[in-house]
């Protein structure tokens, strides 16, 4: 089997003793970077509308203004569209300092400002195209008589299709790569609008500077997608992990570990998740992320897999030696955010496993208090483990088991209940994982405790 | 849940895939630039063949090749003035500026001199004028003006009599020109401001 020969090739290698991934290195390099080239480029852009009498144009008249308003949210909207290309391309310093779902919102705050930023240059546009020629006339231009505009009509019919299907209220019903490969043609409706924006935006034609800078915004952008996004696909899918062994944790929860691939070359930090794409029949085309249950080494990545829903269900069930294309780690929910202080986890369902993979970084510094939410005894997984490396560790594990109706408290991530079972809680920084329910009441119950905003850390789930 | 996942690949592409032929069929269905490839846009030796599609208030407007000029395009100084019996001044202009140019052309008789093309923005703008012994405008118009593209066609329908009346007004280049055609407005005068100088210099 070619995954046993892969682990034995592994085993040979001089330096093979199991380590621990390399951590990410964190440098000023990229995050900084990426944004003082967007300023940088944004700046330029704006210099030249300003040249071209953009600010003047705006309190001359209809048309003038109209014109101007058009170039400026066209120009605004490119930028917020191409910022969240660029995120789309999870450019990793920035990933691993704020987290995959800060990227994702903002990526979502861009999104949508984009849309906006779309529709007022199209009134803007429709305004002062018609008042020249007249509103039926300016609709048939702007529709496809005039170059280039049928190809950016459509991009912005895309642009908006795109948006409305991300609203979460309508996101929500819609199975998650039917969103996916809608969402994929923002791609679209970004390059077929990109024509219009050459030939009838005054200011790249008239200005050589603005022109390139404009072209190279789009280079750059472009290639960080093409590197970050579909690179790091394709480079998971040439080394892909494989299932090296499964191990029930309870009636309806796997754990995998996956071994082989690259793991040497590795960047991950205990806490994270891992993207995970099955190489099986039917499964092939869905990717799923996975916290990692175990601080992540050389040997190999262990996920926790509990079945929620088809996917998860098959995907516990694989068998040794399935391969999986592994993309991340991703997130910020790393030991970096405690810093050496007390901490305290709130967790919650399989919240539990990245907190697991913490506890195997951390020291007595840290003493640990693991507070675990779940409705019934047989959820409770890794439950043992927990108590044993909390406890090493000069802390505690607190379960607290039962339908929210049945316990002997109301809301038992109240402030007070918190403060009466936690008493040094202010001291302590707080990470939460688990359910989105979970994380808001533990996140209200740790405010009205006193805790700090800052001392309080998730990811919020962007799906 | 013993069955495979019941999802399908195709089930999940379905709407991408219906969008995106929906949105091809649409940018065919849209796309007719009115765009100079069907015009004389570069050229323009012969005048001007202008296209309103869709628009049956001027169908088409061909001017006859302007009297003295032998290169317009290239022309960088107004060509060799040559003198228009005032009789024929009338039947040259477009029929955008019939009675202005009718009734000063009564009054006023001048050489018919050619401006150089002024490359812009969105197309070359060349005005003809006539001007009097005495300097003074008889009449002045638009042989060639930006009409690559069907916006700047209706604009420049617009903005043409009012550069016109404008001109013959102030009697010189010094104008406000028109907002909403700036880089005509600038052109025309670049234009007309060429000829003025050959004439007083």
């Amino acid at each position: 089997m070619p995954a046993d020969v892969r682990d034995r090739a592994q085993a040979r290698r001089p330096e093979s003793g199991v380590q621990p991934l390399q951590r990410h290195r964190y440098t000023v390099f990229s995050d900084n970077h990426l944004l003082s080239f967007f300023c940088a480029a944004f700046g330029v852009v704006l210099t030249v509308w300003i040249r071209h009498h953009g600010i003047d144009h705006l309190t001359e008249g209809a048309i003038p203004s109209a014109t101007s308003v058009t170039q400026l949210t066209g120009i605004a909207a490119s930028f917020a569209g191409l910022a969240g290309l660029a995120l789309a391309g999870r450019p990793l310093a920035v990933e691993h300092r704020y987290g995959l779902d800060r990227v994702f919102i903002w990526h979502r705050i861009l999104g949508e400002t984009m849309a906006v930023l779309v529709g007022v240059h199209v009134v803007a546009g429709v305004f002062a195209w018609g008042l020249g020629s007249g509103y039926g006339a300016a609709i048939l231009d702007l529709t496809g008589r005039d170059s280039y505009m049928a190809l950016a009509f459509v991009g912005s019919l895309i642009i908006g299709a795109v948006t409305i299907t991300s609203l979460r209220s309508i996101r929500r019903q819609m199975a998650y790569e039917t969103w996916y490969f809608v969402h994929l043609l923002a791609y679209a409706g970004f390059v077929i609008s990109f024509g219009h924006e050459i030939v009838w935006g005054e200011l790249f034609a008239d200005d050589a500077l603005s022109r390139w800078m404009w072209v190279a915004l789009h280079v750059g952008v472009g290639i960080m997608l093409i590197r970050g996004r579909w690179g790091r696909f394709v480079a998971g899918a040439l080394h892909p992990l494989h299932i090296a062994e499964t191990r029930k944790l309870n009636a309806n929860t796997t754990e995998l570990r996956l071994s082989g691939g690259r793991l040497h070359k590795m960047v991950g930090d205990a806490g994270q998740f891992v993207i995970v794409r099955p190489l099986a029949k039917g499964l092939w085309w869905q990717a799923h992320p996975f916290s990692l249950a175990s601080a992540p080494t050389t040997a190999g990545l262990k996920i926790a897999v509990k079945s929620l829903g088809d996917a998860s269900t098959a995907i516990g069930r694989l068998p040794r030696g399935t391969r999986m294309i592994v993309e991340g780690p991703f997130g910020a929910f790393t030991p970096r955010a405690i810093d050496g202080r007390k901490v305290l986890f709130i967790v919650g369902g399989i919240g539990v496993a990245p907190v697991k993979a913490m506890l195997e970084r951390l020291d007595s510094r840290h003493q640990p208090i693991v507070l675990y939410r779940a409705s019934r005894h047989d959820d409770l997984v890794y439950a043992k483990e927990l108590e044993r490396m909390a406890r090493d560790l000069g802390g505690e594990l607190l379960t607290l088991v039962g339908h929210t109706a049945t316990l002997a408290v109301k809301d038992p991530l109240s402030g007070k209940v918190l403060t009466k079972a936690i008493p040094d809680l202010k001291d302590r920084v707080a990470l939460l994982c688990g359910p989105e329910r979970l994380l808001w009441a533990g996140r209200a119950g740790l405010r009205e405790a006193g805790v700090a905003a800052d001392d309080i850390h998730f990811e919020q789930p962007w799906w | 849940m013993s069955k495979r996942p019941s999802a399908s690949l195709g089930r999940r592409l379905l709407p991408a895939l219906a969008m995106t032929t929906a949105a091809s069929g649409l940018v065919a269905l849209l796309d007719q630039p009115s765009s100079g490839s069907a015009t004389n846009a570069s050229g323009g030796t012969t005048g001007r063949a202008v296209a309103l599609p869709g628009q049956g208030v001027t169908p088409a407007t061909t001017l006859p090749p302007s009297v003295s000029s032998t290169l317009p395009a290239v022309a960088a100084q107004p060509t060799t003035p040559a003198v228009v019996p005032p009789a024929q001044v009338p039947a040259q202009q477009p029929p955008i500026t019939p009675a202005t140019a009718a009734a000063a052309g009564a009054a006023c008789v001048g050489k018919t001199i050619d401006g150089p093309v002024v490359a812009t923005r969105w197309g070359p703008v060349q005005v003809e004028a006539v001007v009097s012994t005495s300097g003074r405008i008889c009449n002045v118009d638009a042989i060639q003006s930006p009409n690559s593209h069907g916006r700047s066609v209706r604009i420049n329908d617009e903005a043409l009599p009012i550069l016109h009346t404008e001109v013959m007004t102030a009697q010189s280049a010094n104008i406000n020109g028109v907002s909403g055609a700036t880089v005509t407005s600038r052109g025309y005068q670049r234009s007309l401001q060429s000829i003025l100088d050959n004439v007083g210099g």
